[in-house]
This record gives structure tokens, C-alpha cells and sequence, in this order.
């Protein structure tokens, strides 16, 4: 017990050094990301810099798995491992670019963050002068890799991870995991086509 | 250098045209100064106040002159008694010579057993009551403005989101085209003439909003007494949100209404000036005592003067005197016909008061529930809206997962446009619907802080 002791106290010392994880951490990680946003389109070299920082922020692996949950026992391990790797493509080349746009052009007005599980949420409204459009946004935050990593946002209070998962489960129903896989493939042919896919 | 100073203080004035943003009571200070509506009823005031003066003009006195010459022929006393038969004078026509002739009466009315002091009493409150309606006439151009003010805000707020939902469609049209001539399956004729059709229905709203913008802020130039060419800026770009501060209590508008409203004034200074009326009417039959002094001269040397006080010569000499006196004019068939007059006169203003009585109470209460309706549908717009808006944002971000369709995305787009402008709908009436119950409690233009 008394070799102990002096570990506690070190322990007890480092605590507030080690990865914070609460509100005011959740904001802060929320406005470096809507900062990286803002940088795509801007950079000289590319934004293929930004598109690196960006991915520093997404916890990719339950941004793509927590939508299939319902129906992960019709994917097969193969199926699964390629819907993740083309549903996180899809999500970094179509919403990268205009996600910059939009919060370049974005007044940002800032809610108090709230934790709910464990994770952390942060609210604020946003409104594009440009469009005469006022959204109320979530990010929800968790702690993944000893980073707070964004794992599903919410627009005027519905989720986008739950929103996906109805989706996906309507369609493997009718079409299978194959049809799934296919609209995500069609999906980005088109905006490859177009060129409105980052790589 | 002091006629300077004095000439820079006077042009410092409120602020004018082009200088500075002006916000709804800016631009309804400018209005009511420069009103044309206000200068007409600020004219009647002034005919009255004239009216006045000439009842109360009794009290001085009044001169009245006359004087003028004529040609006259000799015609002189033959010495001697003057016989039956003979004249005793002797005419030569062919000798003219001028005949001069001036009088002058001066009255000073004394006591009109209170017939004066009745009409000036009723001319006095006439005064008030055109005075009220000066009040009345600014109260309706300053709601006139408030109008105009929002409106054009109103017409602004909707062009953005009509402009971005323009290019959204016509992106839309381009793809679809592409999808159509390569024959991918995915659209059909009926697929573009639907976006089409979007197009054309957006561009007709786009350019009534463009257009009424417009056309709002010629009219509130035109309200505020300005040129057209004249520059104005707004202190808002678009329309402000709902007022934060509540409305007060119905009970407490009513009060205040029978308060401020100048068709009130108008009704009480209105029965006062009838009832003065009639009193005059009554009292015309009364005599009027007044002081005169007059004087008359004749000369000429054409005749003889007679200086025989008890002969009777108008040709030369000097009469006048004082006197003090009774002037009556007594028509008892018309004193009383003017007397119905003023009688009729008191009956619509007993018919009015009794409408306003209900009536006033009546408009506040409207108007009041007018202003919580708008709120109220303002919160539910604004729900749809909030609704129209996820069904557009989830619509594109299934689109981009491969899981949607585009013309979700369309339909979203078109939901949330139709619930946006019921928002500003919601919100003009808002801002509308408080000038017309500022303006039912009668402080459209002097207490516009009475409604927040």
C-alpha cells in the first residue's frame, strides 16, 4: 500500500494532463474542424493536406459501421469490409467540398456543449446569409484513438447516422447488400464523371 | 460669421434623404414632414383658427366711410319772402361746380347677451376637432409607411433563397438534360418538363419579389414626400425578427385607445362646438347693444347754404353726434331652423360617439388579435420550415450516399421554399399587424413606443 501511494499521487497529478475529454474540449475540436473546413479550396499546394486533417476528426470506423447495425448479420465480413471502405470514400469526396463552401459563408452561433453517454455534443446554429438558410447543427464526439473523434451529426435535431441506417435497411431489404454496394459504386461513377468527386 | 454658425445649425436638421440609414420611424418622421395629406388637414386648422378670428373680430369696432363727389348746376336764395307760387330761387344750368359729400359711422359693439361668446366657444372647439384630425392624418401616414417599410423588406428577405434555389434547379436541369441525352434511363421527358415547370413557377415568384421590392420602396418614397430619383437606404436589409418584447395587455390598449385616439378628440371637442351652436342659433334672436358716433359733411358752392338750423339743407353742413344703442335682427323662422340645425348637427355626433364607443374598443381587439394570430402561424411557419429544411439536407445527403434520388432533393427543395415564404409571410404580418394596432390605439405617430 505505501509503494503505492506515491503512484496515486502521481496518477492524481497527471489526471488533468492526460487526453481531456468534456465540453469545452468537444468545442474546441468542433471549431478546429469547421477552421479545417474553411481551408479546402484554399490551400496552394491542393487540399490534399486539408483532406489529411480533416480525416484526423472522423471516426471513420463508426461513421460507416453504426449505419449497417440493424443488418450487419446480412453482410458478409468480405461485404462488410468493402461497404465500409467505399461508404468512407463517398462521405470524404462529396462532403469535403461542400462542407468548405458552406462554412466559409457561415455566421456560427454557438449553443453549450452537453455530454450524453459518455460522448459529448455541441451544438450551434449557423446561418448562410447567402442562401437565407439557418440551420440548427449537432456534432456528437467521442473519444476514439485518445482523440475526441466526430461519430454523427444532426440536423434540426435528427440524426444523420440514424437517417442512413433506415435508408440502408430499406434497401437491403428490396435489393440486397449487392444492390447497396452497387448505388454506392453508380453513385460515385456520377461524380467522378461530373468531377465533383475529391480524391 | 454668426449668420454662419446660424446657417450650418439650420441645416443640421433631422436627418434627410441619403444621409444615413434611415430605420421605419426615421422614415415616418420624414413622411409626416414632408406629407402632402398633413399639409391639407394642417390648412384646415388654419381656416378654422381664420373662422375664429372673424367671430371674435366682434369685439372691436367697426368704421364704416363713405364719401364722393358729383357735378351740381347753381341754384341760389333770390332774396325776399318766399310767396305761394314762387320758389324763391334761381336755377342757371348753365353753371356746374362739384358737390362733395362725406360720412363715417364708427360702432363699437358693447354686449351680445352671450351670443358672441357662444361662437367662439363653437368655432374654438372646431378648431380643436380639425386639430384631432391633423393627429388622425399623421396616425395613417405613418401606418402607410410602416407598410411600405416592411414590405420592401419583406420582397428583399425572399430574394436569396429564390436566387439559391434558382441555381439548385438549373444544376438540376443540366444534369438531367446530361442523364436524358445519354439515355441512361434514369430521366425522362416528363422528369425535365417537371423541372421545367419548377423553373418557370420560381421565376415568376423571383420577379414578383424583385418587382415588389421595388415598387414598395417607390411608394414609401412617394408616401415619405420624396423624388423619385431620391436616395434612399434602409437601416434593415431584411425583415427583423419578431419583437421580442410582449404585447400589453388587451385591457390596457382599450384604455389607452380612448385615450390617444384624436377621433375622440374630434368627438368631444365636435359635441362641445354642436352644443356652443345651438346656443348661438338661440341667442341670435337677442339685440346686440352697442356705441356708435357718427359724422356727415355735404359742401358745395353751388347752392346756397342755409344756415337756418331748422331748415333742412343737404347741400352744406356738418351733422353728427354719440349715441348708444339696440341693433336687432329678428327672423324667428330662421333663428329656429338653425337652431334644428345645430340639433341635427349633435344627433350624428351622438350617432358617431355611440359607434366609437364600440367601435374603437372593437378595432383594438382585432387588431391585438391580429398581431397574436400572426405570431402564433409565425411559429408554426417557422416549424415547417425547420421541416422543409431537414426533408432538403437529408435528401442531399442520401443523394450523396448513393441511397436517393434527386428529385427528393427537388421536392425537399421546393417544401422548404413554400414554408420560407410562409415564415416571411408570417413575419411581414407580424411587423404590419403591430402599426395597425399602434395606429387602432391612436400612437401611430406621436407614441410609437406604446407597442414595442
Amino acid at each position: 500500500m505505501r509503494k503505492l501511494a506515491p503512484l496515486l499521487a502521481c496518477a492524481a497529478l497527471l489526471a488533468p494532463l492526460a487526453a481531456r475529454a468534456d465540453g469545452a474540449a468537444a468545442r474546441g475540436r468542433t471549431e478546429a474542424l469547421i477552421a479545417t473546413f474553411q481551408k479546402l479550396g484554399k490551400e496552394p499546394g491542393g487540399d490534399g493536406k486539408v483532406h489529411a486533417r480533416l480525416d484526423d476528426f472522423f471516426d471513420y470506423d463508426r461513421l460507416t459501421l453504426v449505419p449497417i447495425t440493424p443488418i450487419a448479420a446480412k453482410f458478409s465480413p468480405a461485404q462488410k469490409a468493402e461497404f465500409s471502405r467505399k461508404f468512407r470514400e463517398l462521405i470524404r469526396g462529396l462532403s469535403f467540398g461542400d462542407s468548405g463552401a458552406f462554412f466559409r459563408r457561415a455566421k456560427i452561433s454557438w449553443g453549450a456543449p452537453r455530454e450524453e453517454n459518455g460522448e459529448f455534443i455541441v451544438p450551434f446554429d449557423a446561418h448562410d446569409p447567402e442562401q437565407d438558410l439557418d440551420t440548427s447543427i449537432e456534432f456528437r464526439w467521442a473519444v476514439s484513438g485518445g482523440k475526441l473523434r466526430l461519430v454523427d451529426a444532426s440536423f434540426d435535431g435528427s440524426s444523420l447516422i440514424k437517417d442512413y441506417q433506415n435508408q440502408f435497411t430499406r434497401i437491403v431489404d428490396k435489393e440486397g447488400v449487392a444492390g447497396l454496394l452497387r448505388r454506392l459504386d453508380e453513385r460515385r461513377a456520377e461524380a467522378e464523371k461530373k468531377g465533383s468527386f475529391a480524391k | 460669421m454668426i449668420s454662419s454658425i446660424l446657417l450650418l445649425a439650420l441645416a443640421a436638421g433631422g436627418p434627410a434623404s441619403g444621409e444615413g440609414a434611415l430605420g421605419p420611424e426615421d422614415c415616418v418622421r420624414v413622411a409626416i414632414a414632408g406629407s402632402g395629406q398633413v399639409l391639407e388637414a394642417e390648412g384646415h386648422v388654419d381656416e378654422w383658427e381664420a373662422r375664429l378670428a372673424e367671430v371674435q373680430s366682434i369685439h372691436y369696432p367697426k368704421l364704416t366711410a363713405l364719401g364722393w363727389v358729383a357735378p351740381i348746376y347753381r341754384v341760389e336764395r333770390v332774396p325776399g319772402p318766399i310767396q305761394f307760387g314762387s320758389s324763391g330761387v334761381s336755377q342757371d344750368t348753365s353753371e356746374w361746380g362739384p358737390y362733395f359729400h362725406a360720412q363715417a359711422v364708427l360702432v363699437q359693439p358693447i354686449y351680445t347677451f352671450g351670443r358672441v361668446a357662444a361662437g367662439e366657444k363653437a368655432a374654438g372647439d372646431r378648431v380643436s376637432v380639425e386639430r384631432a384630425r391633423v393627429q388622425e392624418v399623421k396616425n395613417a401616414v405613418a401606418l402607410e409607411v410602416r407598410r411600405l417599410y416592411f414590405l420592401h423588406l419583406y420582397a428583399r428577405s425572399l430574394v436569396p433563397a429564390l436566387e439559391s434555389a434558382s441555381k439548385v434547379l438549373e444544376e438540376a436541369r443540366t444534369r438531367a438534360s446530361a442523364e436524358f441525352d445519354a439515355g441512361s434511363g434514369r430521366v425522362t421527358t416528363v422528369d425535365l418538363a417537371k423541372l421545367d415547370y419548377g423553373s418557370a413557377e420560381l421565376q415568376k415568384v423571383r420577379s414578383r419579389a424583385t418587382l415588389g421590392a421595388d415598387t414598395a420602396l417607390a411608394a414609401l418614397k412617394h408616401t415619405m414626400g420624396l423624388a423619385q430619383d431620391a436616395a434612399l437606404t434602409l437601416a434593415d436589409e431584411r425583415l427583423p425578427g419578431p419583437p421580442a418584447d410582449p404585447l400589453p395587455p388587451l385591457p390596457e390598449l382599450i384604455r389607452l385607445a380612448a385615450q390617444e385616439r384624436p377621433e375622440m378628440a374630434q368627438l368631444r371637442h365636435g359635441k362641445e362646438a354642436a352644443l356652443s351652436l345651438e346656443q348661438a342659433e338661440a341667442l341670435a334672436a337677442m339685440p346686440t347693444l352697442f356705441a356708435a358716433g357718427q359724422i356727415e359733411g355735404d359742401y358745395t358752392a353751388m347752392r346756397t347754404n342755409a344756415k337756418n338750423p331748422y331748415l333742412y339743407d343737404p347741400y352744406n353742413g356738418v351733422t353728427g353726434g354719440v349715441a348708444v344703442g339696440l341693433a336687432w335682427d329678428f327672423d324667428l323662422a330662421k333663428i329656429k331652423a338653425r337652431e334644428k340645425g345645430a340639433r341635427a348637427l349633435q344627433k350624428q355626433l351622438q350617432g358617431l360617439e355611440k359607434l366609437a364607443a364600440t367601435g374603437i374598443p372593437m378595432e383594438v381587439r382585432k387588431a391585438h388579435d391580429d398581431v397574436k394570430l400572426a405570431e402564433h402561424l409565425h411559429e408554426v411557419a417557422e416549424g415547417g420550415a425547420t421541416a422543409g429544411r431537414k426533408w432538403m439536407t437529408f435528401a442531399a445527403s442520401a443523394y450523396q450516399a448513393g441511397t436517393g434520388e434527386p428529385r427528393d432533393i427537388l421536392e425537399g427543395l421546393s417544401a422548404y421554399l413554400n414554408a420560407k415564404r410562409d415564415v416571411y409571410d408570417q413575419l411581414l404580418a407580424i411587423h404590419v399587424k403591430r402599426a395597425e394596432l399602434l395606429r387602432a390605439v391612436g400612437a401611430a405617430s406621436a407614441r410609437p413606443d406604446l407597442i414595442p
